[in-house]
């Protein structure tokens, strides 16, 4: 198992991090987008609960308000009916005032409602009179009652017909012209009397303690529900605030309506039943209620409506700042980050793990790139031609190598069978074979032309089997690589050696076959024996000619050639020392030499020199078998020296002269019986060309031959390192 | 009396088969260094054995030679021994292609000359 460490070579913190980065920023995005949804969905489920709520509560108010009232109104009609009353109108004696009184009494206890019960004559005065006195009901008595004749309530009421009733507005008690304290809010509701001859006698008047009426009203609220009871002028008559309450009442406070600090949401609940408001000032829920609705025969004064029940109108206001929806919606808001906090955390650590990965991946892609980018390279730069072959032997695969080979575009060959591809019988044989015979692999070398037209060269090609991991074969590989020079060394070294047996078993023979007739033939004359003898001298001498001969060129032709231990050397000193050496072996010939006064120096190796002489100097002789003249001329020039050797011997035929160069090559050595060994010119060639010079030859038949050769002061090679 | 040519591009070589052969039986031993004489020789006189080198520089070589005897000589039952310094497989079998009746590989012993003639002359009689 890896360690981290292992696992995370080659990752640089920095890299890790941009990518943790590229992982994390859209995920946080995409998780953010998700949860603002959310959120916003949310937020609007519980600002749409609340406004429900906000109804519901609205209509429960509505419905209370509505509820109180009602009672009122069915009192009003049974007192105003009440035989009592009728009688008392009547001036009936029977009556007795203080029975009614009483009974009005007990209503005023029993209800709670009622701060006063009166009755007011056609005069204005009162009749009678009972105070609720905050819960301690009195009769007042006869000597306290008051004249109201100019009060709003009373002219209202009288004005009114049977069964019409008068509401005033909720407003506050007013005692002596001083709002009475603590605040009293009372609607004042009054309907006239009629005798029972049907004559207007009176009114009565209740006035109601409204304060109950919102008391019950608060206590449908909790203690921080911002709700309004609202005039049809706008005015509070209950609000959170207590001093916006009663507005009108207060001659410095006339301005304190709801109209006036919230006038858009106003305009609408003017205008509208009930509904809902979402401003900048908050969710305003509101609803009208219409208090006195329920009465069916009744109209309805007051000093701000006009007749009618529907007029007379208060409005339940709901609002709902937006600080306390924003608190609502910054709880879910928090909820929502604290979601999104713990997400953040994992979602890091998914990105983190993701980057790693990702990093990895990159990176055993960029070197498994990079390694097949290396691999293609490496096969492509082989020298040696490489063909892969399926297990159909279609070509799956061949290097520029081999596309060299073949002359064919490896783009043309993929997918086609390798003898088709290629034209090589030996080679698609064999790459068949290869596969059918279940052999490791075949060597062989066969031939292709050449693309320039030369001699055809010699591949050689070496198939295997490809295996894979399974050891199932897949195809084969061949690699080709041209053997064309091996071979021809090979070849050449071959016919050397085998040219070089040759020309030593014929000396050979010489002497074995004298020197055994010499041991097994005791009856031979002395001259004969000496004749042998020279025989088999002559020849050893040939063999150890030959055999240096052939030393030198096996050192020629197999790399370690002469070494040329050149300096500068007078030529002239050279000459004449081999001449005088032919001269005095030489009985037949006549040697005649041109050579200059002054010292003819020339760079050159001084003992090849010497042996280029004496090889040019021995052929002149052999080859001039009848005797005559051979001349050596040595001249000097601006490049170095030349010399001449002329003979007027054999000379040489076109096609023996093509030939001289040739190794082992003698030239009507048979037909005149020339000893040698047909390497002396090989060897002179090789010393001239070493010296940079040139040997031209003019020859002909029965004339002779001339040789001349031109060596430089100094060869180039040597000039360009002193140079 | 045996009529013999010797053909050896090397004067030695060609002296030496003649002495070697006229010491021994009553053998008329002719000598020419190339193959076309040989050729011309068998066509205007009756040989019974050629000795036939196989590389000669000049002319045709040996194999040309003994070719070209087989099928001219007057001769038709004339026997040629190749003497060569070329001893491989190859080239005795490319000897014998050509219409060589023994193979000689140089260098020889004159006693084993002697026995390879003697023999081929005998299985002439």
């Amino acid at each position: 198992m890896k360690t981290y460490k292992e696992k995370n070579a080659g990752i640089s913190v920095k890299r890790l991090i941009q990518q943790f980065f590229i992982f994390y920023i859209p995920l946080l995005f995409l998780v953010g987008v998700i949860l603002s949804f959310f959120y916003y969905s949310d937020a609007k489920i519980v600002k749409t609960a609340i406004k429900k709520h906000q109804e519901s509560d609205v209509a429960i108010k509505v419905k209370s308000i509505t509820s109180d009232v009602k009672s009122v109104v069915s009192d009003l009609n049974f007192i105003s009916r009440q035989h009592g009353l009728i009688q008392l109108v009547d001036k009936d004696e029977r009556l007795d005032k203080y029975d009614l009184e009483c009974d009005f009494l007990k209503l005023a206890e029993e209800k709670e409602n009622y701060d006063q019960i009166r009755i007011i004559d056609t005069d204005g005065m009162e009749i009678i009179r009972v105070n609720y006195n905050n819960g301690n009901p009195v009769i007042v008595p006869d000597e306290k009652l008051q004249s109201k004749k100019h009060r709003y309530y009373f002219k209202e009421t009288f004005a009114l017909n049977e069964g019409e009733v008068y509401i005033s507005p909720l407003d506050l008690n007013v005692e002596n012209n001083l709002i009475e304290l603590p605040y009293k809010p009372v609607i004042r509701l009054g309907t006239p009397v009629f005798d029972s001859m049907g004559e207007k006698r009176g009114v009565v008047v209740l006035n109601y303690l409204a304060g109950k009426l919102i008391d019950n009203f608060v206590a449908l609220c909790s203690k921080d529900d911002d709700v309004a009871l609202l005039n049809s002028e706008g005015y509070w008559l209950y609000s959170l605030g207590e001093n916006d309450r009663f507005g009108f009442m207060f001659a410095d406070n006339k301005n304190l309506t709801f109209a006036k600090r919230y006038p858009e949401a106003w305009k609408v609940i003017v205008d509208s039943g009930s509904g809902q408001i979402d401003n900048n000032d908050g969710i305003f829920t509101f609803s009208k209620v219409y208090p006195f609705r329920g009465i069916e025969r009744g109209r309805v004064g007051g000093a701000s409506t006009e007749k009618g029940v529907d007029r007379y109108v208060w409005i339940v206001v709901s609002k709902i700042v937006p600080n306390k929806l924003n608190q609502q919606i910054a709880v879910i808001f928090k909820k929502y980050i604290d979601i999104y906090f713990v997400i953040t955390i994992f979602l890091a650590l998914v990105a983190w793990m993701c980057a790693k990965i990702s990093l990895r991946e990159k990176m055993a892609t960029n070197s498994l790139c990079r390694s097949e980018e290396n691999l293609d390279g490496i096969i492509k730069s082989i020298a040696d031609g490489i063909i892969v072959t399926d297990h159909d032997n279609n070509v799956l695969f061949m290097n520029p190598a081999a596309e060299n080979i073949f002359g064919v575009s490896s783009e043309h060959v993929i997918g086609i069978p390798v003898d088709v591809a290629i034209r090589e019988a030996m080679l698609g044989q064999r790459v068949n074979d290869t596969l059918a015979k279940k052999q490791p692999g075949y060597q062989f070398d066969f031939t292709v032309d050449d693309p320039n037209g030369n001699k055809p060269k010699i591949m050689h090609a070496h198939t295997s089997v490809i295996h894979d991991r399974k050891g199932r074969e897949r195809g084969i590989v061949t690699i080709i690589n041209d053997v064309t020079q091996e071979r021809e060394a090979v070849r050449v070294k071959t016919e050397f050696l085998s040219t070089a047996a040759h020309e030593l078993r014929s000396p050979l023979t010489s002497i074995r076959g004298f020197s055994e007739i010499l041991l097994t033939r005791d009856n031979l004359k002395p001259e004969k024996r000496k004749e042998f003898l020279q025989y088999v001298n002559e020849q050893s001498v040939s063999l150890c000619g030959i055999i240096n001969d052939l030393l030198d060129i096996s050192r020629i032709e197999y790399g370690s050639g002469f070494s040329f231990n050149k300096g500068v050397c007078d030529i002239k000193k050279c000459v004449l020392d081999v001449v005088s050496r032919f001269k005095n072996n030489d009985e037949i010939h006549t040697f005649i030499l041109e050579i200059p006064e002054e010292k003819i120096e020339l760079y050159v190796d001084n003992d090849k020199f010497v042996q280029l002489l004496n090889n040019l100097l021995s052929n002149a002789v052999k080859y001039s078998p009848e005797g005559g003249a051979i001349s050596l001329s040595v001249s000097r020039n601006e490049q170095g020296g030349s010399f001449t050797i002329k003979d007027e011997g054999l000379g040489m035929t076109p096609d023996q002269l093509k030939n001289v160069f040739e190794k082992f090559y003698r030239a009507g050595s048979s037909s005149h019986n020339i000893e040698g060994t047909g390497l002396g010119m090989t060897i002179v060639k090789y010393i001239v060309e070493a010296h940079d010079g040139e040997i031209t030859i003019e020859s002909e038949p029965g004339k002779g031959t001339e040789i001349v050769v031109a060596i430089p002061y100094k060869p180039s090679e040597e000039a360009e390192q002193e140079g | 009396m045996k009529h013999i040519l010797v053909v050896d591009d090397h004067k030695d070589v060609r002296d030496l088969i003649a002495l070697i052969l006229d010491g021994a039986e009553d053998y008329q031993v002719a000598k020419v260094e190339c193959g076309e004489k040989a050729v011309e020789i068998s066509k205007k006189k009756r040989l019974d054995l050629v000795i036939m080198d196989v590389v000669m520089p000049e002319g045709i070589d040996g194999y040309s030679a003994t070719k070209s005897i087989k099928q001219h000589s007057i001769n038709q039952e004339l026997k040629i021994i190749m003497v060569t310094a070329m001893g491989h497989d190859m080239d005795i079998r490319q000897g014998i292609k050509a219409g060589a009746d023994a193979y000689i590989v140089k260098p020889f012993s004159p006693v084993e000359l002697i026995d390879k003639v003697d023999r081929m002359l005998k299985s002439l009689e």
